[in-house]
């Protein structure tokens, strides 16, 4: 209820009415929705570097065991965790719908902000908190909680896990503070959506990155709640001793006071968020990319509507197919097969997407920019990451697979890679916008062949580790029957490629500080692009976005290359009178 | 024009890493061949669509690059060819579900005749179960579990009387036989998981789940825990050893039953300390150990350690290595104890001996430092070095910092624990290997030989 | 369907600024209307969902052996809830007064629509604490938080409808303070008006909520039944 009052709809009023005047309501509690995008995006990417260090001190423990004494088992899982958590939520999450959301939204519909800027604004200093609270688990007695991403009870919450004091109390904090920073930006982008369109923008006539995004806010918005319900009962359980997930245990010989719970019904909560939260991450990336593609092909995006309703249709089956992540949890096994037939039949429409990435480009103009670059690799890791998950969705090959390497590099390809991929073109893409400079062209280009190659260096061997049974959250392997000191090769080769990669990460770092410190001021719309969000006068684009007049939308996001029109894009908000003038009038394609 | 070359590269990467990749199923051992069929079909669809992709994707890069005399084409839609590839994508869907679903009700459906055998997991060890004659399991739960009970069955149910325990972490099954395996746990998730059979299974506590399979090839194999379980998830491995039912049949009936396993005989401390008296000559009267002849601190330390231990050097599980001089020398001396009764009345007589610290020997240890190191061990060994019966971890708190360091180095480098009869020792190997300074363990040390004894076990 | 024909509009044939559909704001220069009321009905959507999500819990939770339910035998404390039916009464009438305050106010009489919002604060912070009175009167009885899923249930789901009433009240309460220092000048009929719908909607939230926790385990069996929960 206080979100509804919380800020006047900015769009009631005159845009120079709430132009902020000090340096501190411009930059630091600022409302505008640019200013919030950068804030999510800073520190999004700030927190996704701690992750990657993470996994960096991880890997040098499984390529290098026995050599760093800091390395503990407990540490171990905690950068495991930790890892997971803050790649999913607090960068992958936080940066494509609170960032680029954020940015994107208002500038690509043609309004002046969101909906409700001050609730825009107390979302990302919410987020911030939840940071914080998060970073905070690092330095309390005990440490983080090492339970896994997945945070399962009982073990979360008992000795013999690391962390399982004040570390998963943080982390569950943390998460449900997130979650109110989600809900109140993802009612903004919802009602922005529906609501703040400008003249002309029908619905199919945005480009599929707000559709992606739309579709994402609106799983966030529902699936979110079931991890806020599944952390605070486990907290409860923690703190008050309540039996919701624990069954009767006897823990490290100790008998608990605990009886009747069910650890199942919290995976079950578990994955009806985690699943969504998949396409939370790749819905928005898909739109992306789609974006990118076109712009970079000079064509339209081959089969809109067919994108569109895959977007829905995805997201609505995404609620669906949850207990594929639990075929081997112990749940009643009469399932899988339900499950394993709606997962699978998610990949249907998701293949649809594919193949009209592929025929976007098909008979383009296709210029290799490094945007264009990042969204190709996407293709490539995103059709992998894809294939492999007929594997696990089909539930008897789940079986052998399952807890294995082959999940992690299924999952990396797929939520960790493929998305990335999409958040450097995006970051390429739309640099210029933002910044109204374009980033360096020859280290954007070492920065993408390195994590391209980088990364299937590192993810294609996990797989076959997989295969051979190599369980995951394993400290060290020991010795076994079945692995032999390949395995160790093999793991130390994947560590050098994952250093790698990581190292390479500050040609990127570098370039972003470069170019905003020496960088020139680039032309207007660089890429020639047709969407909405290039066609403001300036860049970055005032507070208020359009200056006196909203812009009037003609035509869908994506006239690129029209027949009998000379030049090879039409900006959205371009009449068809203008180009009546400009050039020969149009043949009966359109 | 680089990227499609790179892409055509990356797919003949892709299938040349697939096709000499010595990383790949292990050889199947059991009755899984359809799983493994399944696997095969996905990998010939899905591989398929890769490259055809890939290739696709690298020749259109390479076709329409960028030329300023070009245009491209407008080209919004087009449903034939739209329709077409789904349905396709739905044909390969189909090929791929239809096979794995008709496995799955395989595997749902438990063969009538498979015996059941239970599989019980705690942090950080399995044991096991059988039925007994009666073919019925006893009654369970997790308020029955004691030190003398560990598995938690109810003690009046008659069905539990004849069932049989494995207190240990090597389960036998008998080729040929479909095997329905039950799943417990006492404490968090686990999961049961032997690769050369392909089938895995949680187990959760507070309810049973299960798996099936025919073990159909002889051999050892290990079990995994693939469901993280706390900080010795890693180290949590068992053994599964497929062999003849003769042989199986043999080796069961070594196996006490549930009722066997209740009877408490009295221990008789007189013939113990009487036993003892060989002992002394080098762990001491008190059994406080000596430095000079190198051994241990044994008073206090918990009976069903000392027998596992006796018994070890006994049968040439422990004390076989040319390094381990003292070792050695412990397995002979551990013959005059001439049956298990003897090992059992000296145990006791050790443990209710009272313990004695002894100075530390090892110089610039930081016993502040040690104590952070503890910490780890601390979860199976108790935070006042107790030790702790449920997970078979002895009590350390006042043993000589000097042995606490042999020992320590012994299981770094296989001197000890490698034995595959010595899972705790398996374990402590691997556990071990997480102090990787010489500096930490001699830390660790003093700070165990500095603890006070004379906290109560768990 | 409006919303159909809208998700099948082939948009690039219409490069026009009137596509097919109909667009009634087409005046250049003029802002886009912002309606508040979806943000709230999205809200309450999400709170639903929220709250549903505990009560499929519950439900699955409520067929495990251990699970003693509030009510059903003459010893249990809500066999006869007469208790929480008068608590309810409190939330009912301040759901009651705070609808004829937006009447007021619709009717340009501030004055008694600011002492009817008034009493619609007091009731509901009433019925807050006599929430309070009855959770120590189940202590007392021995019904602890941790003593049994169905009690830890009754003051989880309870005590969460009374922190989204307690922030509806924050809101309702600064809406008035801000009425109130302008003299009735700038009136926020909008919000308040929203406020009301929000009342209403925990109202019906919590009737749900007492009929629930008050239920008989035959009830919770069919319930469960009917919704094919199984043990595991």
């Amino acid at each position: 209820m206080a979100i509804v009052d919380a800020g006047t709809a900015i769009a009631d009023q005159p845009a120079h009415m709430h132009e902020p005047t000090g340096w501190f309501t411009q930059y630091v509690w600022s409302q505008d929705h640019k200013v919030i995008a950068i804030q999510y995006g800073i520190t999004a990417i700030f927190v996704g570097l701690v992750a990657l260090v993470l996994s960096g001190l991880m890997r040098l423990q499984l390529g290098f065991p026995e050599t760093f004494h800091f390395i503990d088992p407990n540490a171990y899982l905690q950068f495991v965790t930790m890892h997971g958590m803050i790649m999913v939520i607090y960068l992958l999450t936080a940066l494509l719908l609170g960032g680029f959301g954020n940015y994107l939204i208002p500038l690509m519909l043609g309004a002046r902000d969101m909906v409700f800027p001050y609730m825009n604004m107390l979302s990302f200093w919410t987020y911030l908190l939840s940071v914080l609270i998060l970073l905070a688990s690092f330095f309390v007695t005990g440490g983080p909680t090492g339970a896994g991403w997945t945070l399962y009870p009982p073990q979360a919450i008992l000795d013999g896990t690391p962390g399982a004091d004040m570390g998963i109390i943080l982390m569950l904090m943390s998460l449900a503070v997130f979650i109110v920073a989600f809900t109140m930006g993802g009612l903004n982008y919802i009602t922005t959506i529906l609501q703040a369109r400008t003249h002309g923008m029908s619905l199919m006539r945005m480009p599929l990155a707000i559709w992606g995004i739309f579709v994402a806010t609106a799983l966030g918005l529902l699936a979110f709640p079931a991890l806020l319900v599944s952390a605070i009962m486990m907290t409860l359980d923690k703190l008050l001793g309540s039996s919701f997930f624990m069954p009767a245990i006897v823990s490290l010989g100790e008998k608990l006071d605990y009886a009747g719970g069910s650890p199942v019904l919290f995976q079950h909560l578990f994955w009806f968020f985690g699943h969504p939260e998949v396409y939370i991450v790749a819905l928005p990336a898909f739109g992306m990319v789609s974006e990118v593609l076109s712009v970079h092909a000079r064509k339209n995006i081959f089969g809109y509507r067919m994108m569109v309703w895959a977007i829905v249709a995805i997201g609505l089956l995404s609620f669906v197919v949850w207990a594929h992540h639990m075929y081997v949890s112990g749940m009643s096994p009469v399932f899988g097969y339900f499950f394993a037939t709606t997962t699978l039949i998610i990949a249907v429409p998701t293949a649809i997407k594919v193949y009209n990435w592929v025929l976007t480009l098909w008979r383009g103009n296709i210029h290799l920019t490094v945007p264009m670059l990042f969204a190709i690799g996407f293709i490539f890791t995103f059709t992998h990451g894809g294939l492999t998950g007929l594997f696990l969705g089909n539930v008897v090959i789940d079986l052998p697979l399952s807890d294995t390497y082959f999940v992690v590099g299924h999952f990396h390809m797929v939520m960790g890679v493929s998305p990335i991929m999409v958040l450097f073109a995006a970051i390429y893409h739309w640099f210029p916008l933002i910044s109204g400079k374009k980033l360096h062209d020859g280290m954007g280009k070492w920065h993408f062949w390195i994590t391209f190659l980088g990364t299937y260096a590192i993810y294609l061997p996990m797989h076959y580790l997989g295969f051979l049974g190599v369980p995951r959250r394993y400290y060290a392997m020991g010795d076994t029957g079945f692995t032999d000191t390949s395995v160790q090769s093999l793991n130390a080769g994947i560590t050098v490629s994952a250093l790698i990669v990581g190292v390479a990460q500050l040609i990127f770092i570098f370039n972003l500080i470069y170019t905003v410190r020496n960088g020139k001021k680039c032309e207007r719309n660089p890429w020639h692009a047709a969407s909405l969000e290039w066609q403001p006068a300036v860049y970055p684009p005032p507070h208020g976005n359009w200056g006196d007049k909203l812009p009037i939308v003609y035509r869908w996001a994506y006239d690129y290359s029209v027949p009998d029109v000379q030049q090879d894009y039409i900006p959205q908000n371009v009449p068809q009178d203008a180009i009546n003038e400009l050039s020969k009038p149009r043949g009966k394609s359109l | 024009m680089k990227l499609a070359i790179v892409l055509v590269l990356l797919v003949i990467f892709t299938l040349v890493f697939h096709f000499v990749s010595p990383w790949w199923f292990t050889p199947l051992a059991s009755n899984w061949s359809s799983i493994d069929f399944t696997v095969n079909v996905t990998f010939w669809v899905t591989g398929l669509v890769f490259i055809a992709v890939n290739l696709f994707l690298a020749y259109v890069v390479f076709r329409y690059r960028y030329s300023p005399k070009r245009k491209a084409d407008y080209d919004p839609e087009n449903r034939k060819l739209e329709t077409s590839l789904t349905l396709l994508t739905t044909v390969g869907v189909v090929l791929m579900l239809a096979p794995g679903l008709f496995v799955w009700a395989k595997f749902i459906d438990v063969p009538k005749n498979a015996s059941q055998v239970e599989v019980l997991a705690q942090q950080w060890h399995w044991s096991y179960r059988f039925p007994g004659e009666d073919g019925v399991f006893g009654k369970t739960h997790a308020h029955f579990i004691s030190d003398l009970n560990p598995m938690g069955l109810d003690p009046k149910d008659l069905n539990g009387q004849d069932d049989i325990i494995v207190e240990d972490n090597q389960l036998h099954l008998p080729q040929g036989q479909p095997a329905k395996v039950l799943l417990r746990s006492k404490d968090v998730l686990h999961n049961f998981a032997v690769p050369q059979f392909r089938v895995k299974m949680d187990a959760v506590p507070g309810l049973v789940s299960y798996v099936w399979f025919t073990p159909e090839k002889l051999g050892v194999y290990d079990i995994l825990c693939m469901e993280l379980c706390g900080i010795a998830h890693y180290a949590m491995r068992g053994k599964v050893v497929v062999e003849t039912s003769s042989e199986f049949k043999v080796w069961l009936a070594e196996q006490p039953t549930f009722a066997q396993s209740q009877q408490t005989a009295t221990r008789d401390l007189a013939a113990g300390k009487s036993l003892y008296m060989v002992c002394a000559s080098c762990h001491g009267q008190q059994a406080q150990g000596s430095v000079v002849s190198k051994a241990p601190a044994l008073a206090g330390q918990h009976q069903s350690y000392i027998v596992r231990q006796l018994q070890h050097y006994q049968q040439s599980i422990r004390g076989t290595y040319e390094a381990d001089d003292l070792g050695r020398q412990m397995a002979s001396m551990s013959s005059t104890l001439p049956d298990l009764k003897a090992l059992q009345d000296v145990a006791a007589y050790v443990e209710s001996l009272s313990h004695i610290n002894s100075p530390a020997t090892i110089r610039n240890a930081d016993v502040k430092r040690g104590e952070k190191v503890y910490q780890n061990c601390a979860r199976c060994h108790g935070q006042e070095g107790e030790g702790n019966l449920a997970l078979s971890a002895p009590k350390l708190a006042g043993l000589q910092d000097w042995y606490v360091r042999r020992q320590i180095h012994f299981f770094q480098h296989g001197l000890r624990g490698g034995h595959e009869a010595d899972y705790f020792g398996n374990q402590m190997q691997l556990l071990a290997k997480t102090l990787n300074s010489e500096q930490a363990i001699d830390d660790v040390a003093v700070f165990i030989s500095q603890m006070k004894n004379n906290a109560v076990q768990k | 369907m409006k919303v159909f024909s809208e998700i099948t509009e082939k948009s690039w044939l219409t490069p026009s600024y009137t596509s097919p559909l109909e667009y009634s704001r087409i005046e250049e220069g003029i802002e886009i209307p912002v309606n508040k009321k979806p943000v709230l009905v999205i809200l309450l959507v999400i709170i639903s969902v929220f709250f549903t999500l505990f009560v499929v819990t519950f439900i699955a939770r409520s067929q495990y052996p251990d699970f003693q339910a509030l009510a059903g035998d003459y010893w249990q404390p809500f066999y006869n809830p007469q208790r929480l039916w008068l608590n309810s009464s409190f939330l009912l009438a301040s759901s009651i007064v705070l609808e004829g305050a937006v009447y007021l106010l619709r009717h340009n009489k501030v004055q008694w629509s600011l002492l009817a919002l008034g009493i619609s604060l007091l009731l509901a912070l009433q019925f807050i604490a006599s929430q309070l009175l009855l959770f120590q009167y189940l202590i007392n009885l021995g019904f602890d938080y941790a003593s049994n899923p169905a009690n830890s249930y009754f003051y989880l789901l309870t005590s969460l409808h009374a922190i989204h009433l307690l922030a509806g009240i924050v809101v309702l309460g600064w809406l008035l303070v801000y009425v109130w220092r302008s003299n009735g000048r700038k009136i926020r009929y909008e919000g308040i008006s929203l406020c009301a719908l929000y009342w209403h909607y925990l109202l019906v939230l919590w009737i749900f909520l007492v009929l629930l926790t008050t239920s008989s385990p035959g009830t919770y069996a069919f319930i469960a039944a009917l919704c094919g929960v199984t043990l595991n």
